[in-house]
Formats: C-alpha cells, sequence, structure tokens
C-alpha cells in the first residue's frame, strides 16, 4: 500500500485548558474522500490545522506523505482554504484573477508569464468562475468567494486539498455544483479531499471515510455505505431532519 | 522656475520624491496586514536614534536609521515569542522609544532646533550626504519589496494558507519588519518622525479606495504620494511651513476628496 496522504498517531492537543484533542489516530489515504463532521466547537478545525502543521499537538505524531509535519517541504502537493475563507481582508483590492494566480507564488511553483496565465484560465474554467476574472474579490458573495478560493486552492494541481467548511455561505443550488466538482476530480483525478461540512447528507453521499469529531474523540467510520444519515445523527447527538427544516 | 534655483530645494524634492515612492508601495502591504500601528512605534523609535545621535555625537540620521531596525526586531522578537501581547508590545516599545527621546533631548538642551527639524521635516535640512543615503537605502527597499512581492501578497491575504504553500511567513515577516523600519527612517529627513506614519498610511488608503487590482494599488499609492510631496514642497517653500505637516494635509485631502467622491457615485448622484 502507498504511504498514506495523512496520518496522526496518539495526537493530544490543549489551547491551555482542558484537551480538545486526546488520542487521536487517523489515516486518509491516497485518492480518499475524507470528510470530518460534528458539532461546533468539537476541534475540528484545529485537528485540520494540525494535520497541516499550523498547530503543533501536545503529544503524537502527524505525518504528511509519510513525512512528519515539521520537516515536511513538499507544500506543492497540498492546499488549504481555511473556514470563512480566513482572515481574508474584504478591502483586499486585488482581482480575482491575481487572488487565483497568488496559489502558485509558493514554494516549488516557478511558474511565470504565458504558464501562469494558462494555469490560472484552467482553474477558472475547472470552478466555473471566468466570468468572475476580472471582479474585485471584495465585491463578491460569500459563495462566489468561495469558489475563488476554490479555484486558487486547485490552481497548483496539488495532491490533497484541505476544506475547512467550504460551503458555508453558500445557496443550496451552488452547494450541490461544489460537491458535484469535488467528487469529479475526486473520482477522475484521484484528487485526495479532506473535507469539514456540516452537511451530513453529502458527507456520506461523496466520502468514502467519515470521521466524527466529538468529546476530544474522532470516530472513523469507512465504508460509507453501510451507515444510514440517521445512525451518524445519533453519534453526534443531533438530527439531521431538524436541520434541514431550518 | 525660481524654485529649483535653490540646491537644497532641489535636494528636498529629490529625497522627498524618494520617500514617497517608498513608503506609498510599502505602505498598500502595511495597510493590508494592519499594521500602521507598527509604523508608529517604529517612527518613535527613529526620533529616539535621532536624540541618541545628538547626544552621543554621530550622525543622527545613521541614529534613526539603526534604531528603528533594532525596534523592528525587538517588536518581532516580542509578536513571536508572546503572541496575545503583540500590541501591548507595540505600545511600550513606542512609549519608551518617546520616553528615551525626550530624556536624551533634555539631557542635551542645546540641540532644540536641530531635533525640531526631525520632529517636523525639514527642506533645508537635507544634506547630501542624506540623498546618498536615502537613495541607496531606498532603492534596496524598493527591489526587495519587487523580489518578495508573490510572498507578501499571500501572507497578506492570509497568513496561514500563505504557511500551508511554503512561504516562509516568520522570516518574510522579519525581512518586512525591517524593511519597513528603513522606510521611515530615510522619510523621516523630509516628513518629520511624528508625520511619516501618515506618509505611510495615507496613499495606502486612497489606492484601496481606488484600485481595481492589487497592481493598480501599488501604482494609485505611489501617484498619490508623489503629488502630495511635490506639492506640498512647493507650498512649504513659498509660504515657509514645515514641509512634513503641509504634505500630510495634502495627502489627507486627497484621501477626502476621494472618499467624498466615491460616495456621491454610490449614490448615483454624479
Ligand atoms: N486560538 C484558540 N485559543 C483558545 N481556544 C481556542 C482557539 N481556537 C479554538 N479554541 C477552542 O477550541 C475548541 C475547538 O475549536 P475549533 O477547532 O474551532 O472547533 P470547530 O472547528 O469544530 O467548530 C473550541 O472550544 C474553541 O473555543
Ligand atoms: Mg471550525
Amino acid at each position: 500500500m502507498d504511504t498514506p496522504v495523512v496520518e496522526l498517531k496518539d495526537v493530544s492537543f490543549s489551547y491551555g485548558g482542558p484537551k480538545v484533542l486526546e488520542k487521536v489516530n487517523i489515516k486518509v489515504e491516497k485518492g480518499d474522500f475524507f470528510a470530518l463532521i460534528g458539532p461546533n466547537g468539537a476541534a475540528k478545525t484545529t485537528l485540520m490545522k494540525i494535520m497541516l502543521g499550523l498547530v503543533v499537538p501536545d503529544e503524537g505524531e502527524v505525518k504528511l506523505f509519510g513525512k512528519n509535519v515539521k520537516s515536511f517541504r513538499q507544500w506543492h502537493k497540498i492546499a488549504y482554504v481555511p473556514q470563512h475563507g480566513g482572515q481574508i481582508n474584504l478591502s483586499f483590492p486585488a482581482t480575482v484573477r491575481e487572488v487565483v494566480a497568488s496559489g502558485l507564488f509558493g514554494k516549488n511553483r516557478p511558474l511565470k508569464g504565458k504558464s501562469l496565465e494558462e494555469a490560472v484560465k484552467k482553474a477558472l474554467a475547472t470552478v466555473g468562475i471566468e466570468h468572475l476574472a476580472a471582479r474585485l474579490i471584495g465585491e463578491l458573495s460569500g459563495g462566489q468567494r468561495q469558489k475563488v478560493l476554490l479555484a486558487r486552492c486547485l490552481v497548483g494541481n496539488p495532491e490533497v486539498v484541505f476544506l475547512d467548511e467550504p460551503t458555508s455561505g453558500v445557496d443550496a443550488e451552488s452547494q450541490q455544483e461544489f460537491y458535484d466538482l469535488l467528487d469529479r476530480l475526486n473520482k477522475e483525478r484521484g484528487l485526495t479531499v479532506v473535507m469539514i461540512t456540516h452537511d451530513i447528507g453529502t458527507a456520506c453521499g461523496i466520502a468514502n471515510k467519515i470521521g466524527c469529531v466529538k468529546g476530544g474523540k474522532v470516530d472513523i467510520h469507512e465504508n460509507t455505505k453501510d451507515i444510514t444519515e440517521d445512525h451518524i445523527a445519533e453519534i453526534m447527538g443531533y438530527s439531521i431532519k431538524k436541520q434541514r427544516t431550518k | 522656475m525660481e524654485i529649483f534655483k535653490y540646491s537644497f530645494m532641489v535636494r528636498a524634492f529629490a529625497a522627498g520624491i524618494a520617500s514617497a515612492l517608498v513608503t506609498s508601495s510599502i505602505g498598500v502591504f502595511v495597510v493590508l496586514r494592519r499594521m500602521s500601528m507598527v509604523g508608529d512605534s517604529l517612527s518613535h523609535a527613529s526620533l529616539a536614534g535621532v536624540a541618541a545621535g545628538m547626544l552621543f555625537g554621530f550622525y543622527p540620521f545613521y541614529g534613526a536609521v539603526a534604531f528603528s531596525v533594532l525596534a523592528a526586531l525587538l517588536v518581532e522578537f516580542v509578536r513571536a515569542t508572546f503572541k496575545r501581547y503583540a500590541e501591548i508590545a507595540l505600545a511600550v516599545v513606542m512609549s519608551a522609544s518617546m520616553g528615551a527621546a525626550v530624556v536624551m533631548i533634555s539631557l542635551g538642551r542645546s540641540f532644540n532646533a536641530d531635533i525640531f527639524s526631525y520632529l517636523f521635516g525639514s527642506l533645508m535640512a537635507v544634506a547630501e550626504e542624506d540623498i546618498k543615503l536615502i537613495i541607496i537605502l531606498g532603492a534596496f527597499v524598493l527591489v526587495a519589496l519587487y523580489i518578495l512581492r508573490r510572498q507578501l501578497f499571500s501572507i497578506a491575504f492570509d497568513e496561514e494558507t500563505a504557511r500551508v504553500s511554503g512561504i516562509p511567513v516568520n522570516k518574510v515577516n522579519v525581512l518586512f519588519s525591517i524593511l519597513t523600519a528603513l522606510t521611515l527612517a530615510i522619510s523621516v529627513r523630509i516628513v518629520g518622525t511624528l508625520l511619516v506614519t501618515a506618509l505611510l498610511v495615507i496613499p495606502a488608503a486612497v489606492s484601496l479606495q481606488l484600485a481595481r487590482s492589487f497592481n493598480s494599488a501599488i501604482l494609485i499609492s505611489n501617484v498619490v504620494a508623489v503629488f502630495s510631496v511635490v506639492t506640498g514642497l512647493c507650498i512649504s517653500f513659498y509660504f515657509d511651513l514645515a514641509p512634513g505637516g503641509t504634505i500630510v494635509l495634502i495627502a489627507s485631502a486627497v484621501l477626502f476628496v476621494v472618499l467624498i467622491g466615491k460616495r456621491r457615485v454610490g449614490k448615483g448622484g454624479i
């Protein structure tokens, strides 16, 4: 078997108070669509940041592509869309094109001039937002902005994407498009996806692995076909039907 | 033009335009990263450097450069080590610098007129030596900004995604602080320590109102700063005013006009 894309071994973490994660073990294999679900404040975002080396765990080991995250250098294989689009300043005077291009500004991505333009065009087309290319990022709707961030994340042809609630603030129809797109990239290009979501229904529909985060623990469910939404809802302690009527 | 017959005015224009280009370029990043408070702290540190130079007999301008760079390193260290106290650290560096400056000024009672020129900027004060330093350091900052532009863009956009894309964020941040410190120090001659942050922030604020892309944002900021400096220097020459004040008032007026203009356009008034 290939080396796992992400591997967490006995990871524990606290922000100074009680542990928000305790002895967490996770393995994400190449080509996985791994959905992380759980109530607000369950430490899903923290868990993702630990996977990316943005937060250092108190105990345990974190590996990306078989390498300890501290000494991991192949960042071009990885892309990340933070929750709420990160701390993006809405007065940021950049066009969609410039923002997407900045997905290539990291290490090991020496694209310039024509080839950079081509890559940006392709990413915009993949996400279906060519028409927004010249617009300012601060003038877009929440849903459009999330698509821009997804394009930015795909522009460097990463092997794995980490998405933290990428569809919050997106209307139902665009949400479906968004998931279809991820499903396609996952199936056709073998893109590994790690996604935090509140949409349990979709998570069961397209993910092949689900991690339920609650009380510092992460329960992993493989063979998602076997588990029903109700089952997950029960574990998570909230009803999906109630959520749906909202 | 009469104004160019005076060699001190030619020097003032050279220094002023160089300062304008550098402050307004780095200013866009400073404003986007909400670091204008850092600018304030560093410019106060540069005043302490000026006072130290006068007291201990080295060239005050070098003192300004050295102290503001040291303060930048100190601020970065505190920011990295005690994240939560970043804001307090800035306030402390700022007040401590001001305190040191005031103490050193009162120790050397004789140099009050000189210190005045560093506080508010001066037309006459720009020496041949200053020009050289301003142009060399200014060119260094501009080249460094150009080389780092992609990293700085990514970090200003979102620090965490920048980290995950392999950008050495901490190193770039330290470099950026040093560049900001150099920028402030070289602008002190013309605008003065008290007002230099305004030159850093106001042209950038105008550009954020008008720019339709990131590249144009830097260009607009440059244009506003050069315009403010050139008109400000002319006005302060003919009316015998401190240039720092006039320059900043003009830049503020530009910002005001742009804000009003945008409101009216927004309401369909024009
Ligand atoms: N920077 C921080 N400092 C202290 N506590 C934090 C910080 N970030 C998150 N927390 C706390 O850690 C817990 C998990 O947060 P988070 O990972 O954001 O949860 P989720 O993404 O599942 O909603 C919450 O109780 C939150 O209040
Ligand atoms: Mg979260």
